[in-house]
């Protein structure tokens, strides 16, 4: 997935649906978890119930000390609970061997870890070469992770010391798939990774992800990663308490309490806008709209008959050409394609409605002109049509806590 | 390590004149003080090299040599299983740290001459070499103790998190992160005491044991009849080339055995 440079977040296609229930199986399931530190009375992490949905990337988010490391560590018994139960795929592992059950699990942390003295291919080779895997075998798997990460083949015999951040991440990353684990945690993977790097790591990973289809535990304290990587959102407060678990468009539009409401800050709205796309609303088509062939005063009966200050002139193939206002027209040009200011830029269906919005606020005319893939006018996205979609969506997230209010998340 | 084999001869001239063991031995001072006269007097050059070559012969002398070495070497390879042991001991259980590394370097302050001899009365020591091994020993355990706590110390925190992370179980993340990372300075370690070893192995001599302490031992009691300079002189000369040669084989082994991800 490319990143428009428009869209400070932009989730992969398809990726979120704003109104689905879905409710996944259940892949790992914390029950009644708790950590208490030696010396401390207070746990660290209370009672904590959790099912991680199969398929998906969960994101534990939460102030710093809200535990959501320490839950994390908790799955692949980094940290032995003090008391609870942990099911991983239907299996009570509490109690099994914490070795063979973190071989099963791929584990990516933000200082990465890679081994300095192991070339890139025996980093990767890690886990496999653990569970005694032929030679043969391994080797192909790595040359498969290489690949898959976009990771030059020559790497292979490199080490540590020589590669980037981002490459030692994906690397890292390539070393958690090495078995090909079912689960992967990742404890603020991109969080040591210059902003521009880790945009791109994130949308690399997130294409990987809907190939891959992996149950992703991610921990992050950035609100905006949780909302561009999550398929699930767990808010976490105080010892790992859940303030809210949902989808990240409903958080966004409906966030339960104060705390959630603090916590994603200002701008949640404006960061709602990425989940939703032109395609998928209805856009205005009652826009005054004339052909290039129109004469001047037709037009300007368009435009009259119209509550707008502005009318569109679509050349001879149907794509905008032209905004043309009252003045323009008072002047009766003889083609209209050659008064008024030029469309400069168009809005492709499957932008965001945060693309939509940046765009509408560029143009002259205060309205977004949409097309389809070949340029053909669609309609036109304005202000008026952006605030009823959040309207529509902030309803739609509320009506479903109310009709959800006992199963709504783990609250 | 020329300077520093020099001054562990001084350090042995004065801990034998404090302990007045043994007569005259505070004159070894005097010997090497005598170093200028000896190079610019050119007879007492070749008086040197000819008890080198003809009176005592160049065999003879790489045998005394050879059982120096072996002195250092023995009483290395046992002070390195245990100070490695020891340390990754430490490293695992750290409240032992104190104790470990607190008696190591007391070891380290027993004058030498004294450590040598005091194992004389055991039955089973006596005169000899085995009192000298035993007493080499101890004193490499505080270098390489120290290194390989240090060593294992160093080793990057995320890397042995993420180890473990990936099922390594305790032992694998020893041998196969932790040890090989911490190598480097464990040699180091490992370096350091072999070449303290070279110089003070000299003092076996005093307690019945073998190496090129004889011919420092020959020339003090001769002192200051002929042939008694040139005794002493080759004493430390071949003691010095001995710990030149270990440390270029110690930087071999360094070259050959540290990961080329570490260089």
């Amino acid at each position: 997935m490319t990143s428009t440079a428009s869209s400070p977040i932009d989730p992969a296609p398809n990726q979120h649906s704003a109104t689905g229930v879905e409710k996944p199986a259940t892949m790992i399931s914390l029950q009644g978890v708790t950590k208490t530190y030696d010396g401390s009375v207070i746990p660290a992490v209370d009672s904590l119930n959790l099912d991680i949905p199969e398929g998906e990337i969960l994101v534990l988010v939460g102030p710093s000390g809200c535990g959501k490391s320490t839950t994390l560590r908790l799955i692949n018994r980094m940290i032995e609970p003090t008391s609870g139960r942990i099911i991983f795929d239907g299996e009570d592992v509490t109690s099994v061997n914490p070795d063979l059950l973190r071989r099963r699990i791929g584990y990516v942390i933000q200082q990465i870890g890679l081994f300095p003295h192991q070339t890139i291919a025996q980093n990767i080779a890690t886990v496999p070469r653990l569970l005694g895997w032929d030679k043969a075998k391994i080797n192909a798997r790595v040359t498969e992770l290489l690949d898959v990460m976009g990771l030059p083949n020559d790497f292979k015999d490199r080490y540590p010391k020589e590669l980037s951040g981002g490459q030692a991440q994906r690397v890292g990353v390539a070393r958690a798939l090495g078995s090909d684990p079912a689960v992967l945690l990742m404890d603020e993977p991109f969080g040591a990774i210059d902003p521009i790097t880790r945009d791109r790591l994130q949308n690399e990973f997130l294409r990987l992800q809907s190939e891959l289809k992996k149950t992703i535990v991610f921990v992050t304290h950035d609100i905006d990663e949780a909302i561009k990587m999550g398929d699930r959102i767990a808010i976490l407060g105080e010892q790992s308490r859940i303030a809210q678990f949902d989808t990240p468009e409903r958080i966004l539009a409906y966030p339960i309490d104060d705390f959630v409401a603090d916590f994603i800050g200002s701008g949640s709205t404006l960061k709602g806008l990425n989940f939703e796309r032109v395609r998928d609303i209805d856009i205005s088509t009652s826009f005054p709209v004339v052909s290039h062939d129109t004469s001047a005063t037709e037009a300007k009966t368009v435009l009259d008959a119209s509550p707008e200050r502005s009318l569109l002139v679509l050349d001879a193939k149907s794509h905008p050409a032209r905004w043309l206002n009252d003045k323009d027209l008072a002047a009766t040009p003889a083609d209209l394609l050659a008064a008024g200011v030029e469309v400069t830029s168009t809005l492709p269906m499957h932008a965001t409605l945060h693309d939509a919005l940046e765009e509408l606020l560029m143009s002259n005319a205060g309205q977004a002109t949409v097309v389809d893939n070949s340029g053909v006018y669609q309609g036109i996205v304005d202000i008026e049509v952006l605030a009823d979609v959040l309207k529509g969506m902030r309803a739609a997230a509320r009506r479903h806590y109310e009709v959800h209010v006992d199963s709504a998340g783990q609250s | 390590m020329v300077a520093a084999a020099s001054i562990w001869y001084l350090f042995i001239a004065d801990t034998a004149a404090d302990n007045d063991v043994v007569g005259g031995v505070a004159d070894l001072a005097n010997g090497i003080g005598e170093l200028p006269a000896l190079v610019s007097d050119t007879s007492a050059y070749s008086s040197f090299w000819d008890f080198v070559v003809d009176d005592e012969g160049l065999g003879t002398i790489l045998g005394h040599t050879w059982d120096h070495a072996q002195l250092v070497g023995t009483s290395m390879f046992f002070a390195v299983l245990i100070a490695t042991a020891l340390g990754i001991l430490v490293h695992r259980v750290k409240a032992l740290a104190g104790i470990v590394v607190g008696i190591s370097s007391i070891l380290l302050t027993i004058p030498s001459l004294a450590l040598f001899s005091i194992f004389i009365p055991v039955s089973w020591i006596g005169i000899g070499d085995r009192g000298p091994l035993i007493a080499l020993g101890l004193y490499s355990i505080l270098p390489i103790l120290r290194n390989t706590v240090t060593g294992l110390e160093e080793v990057d925190a995320a890397v042995v998190e993420s180890a473990k992370g990936m099922g390594f179980s305790a032992f694998q993340r020893l041998r196969r992160i932790e040890l090989p990372l911490a190598w480097p300075v464990i040699l180091t370690g490992i370096r350091v005491a072999a070449l303290l070893n070279v110089g003070i192995a000299a003092i076996a001599v005093l307690v019945g044991g073998s190496g090129l302490g004889v011919y420092i031992n020959d020339g003090l009691t001769r002192y200051p009849n002929p042939g008694s300079v040139e005794r002493m002189w080759t004493g430390v000369v071949f003691t010095i080339l001995l710990a030149l040669i270990l440390d270029l084989i110690f930087t071999l082994i360094r070259k050959f055995t540290t990961p080329s991800g570490l260089r």
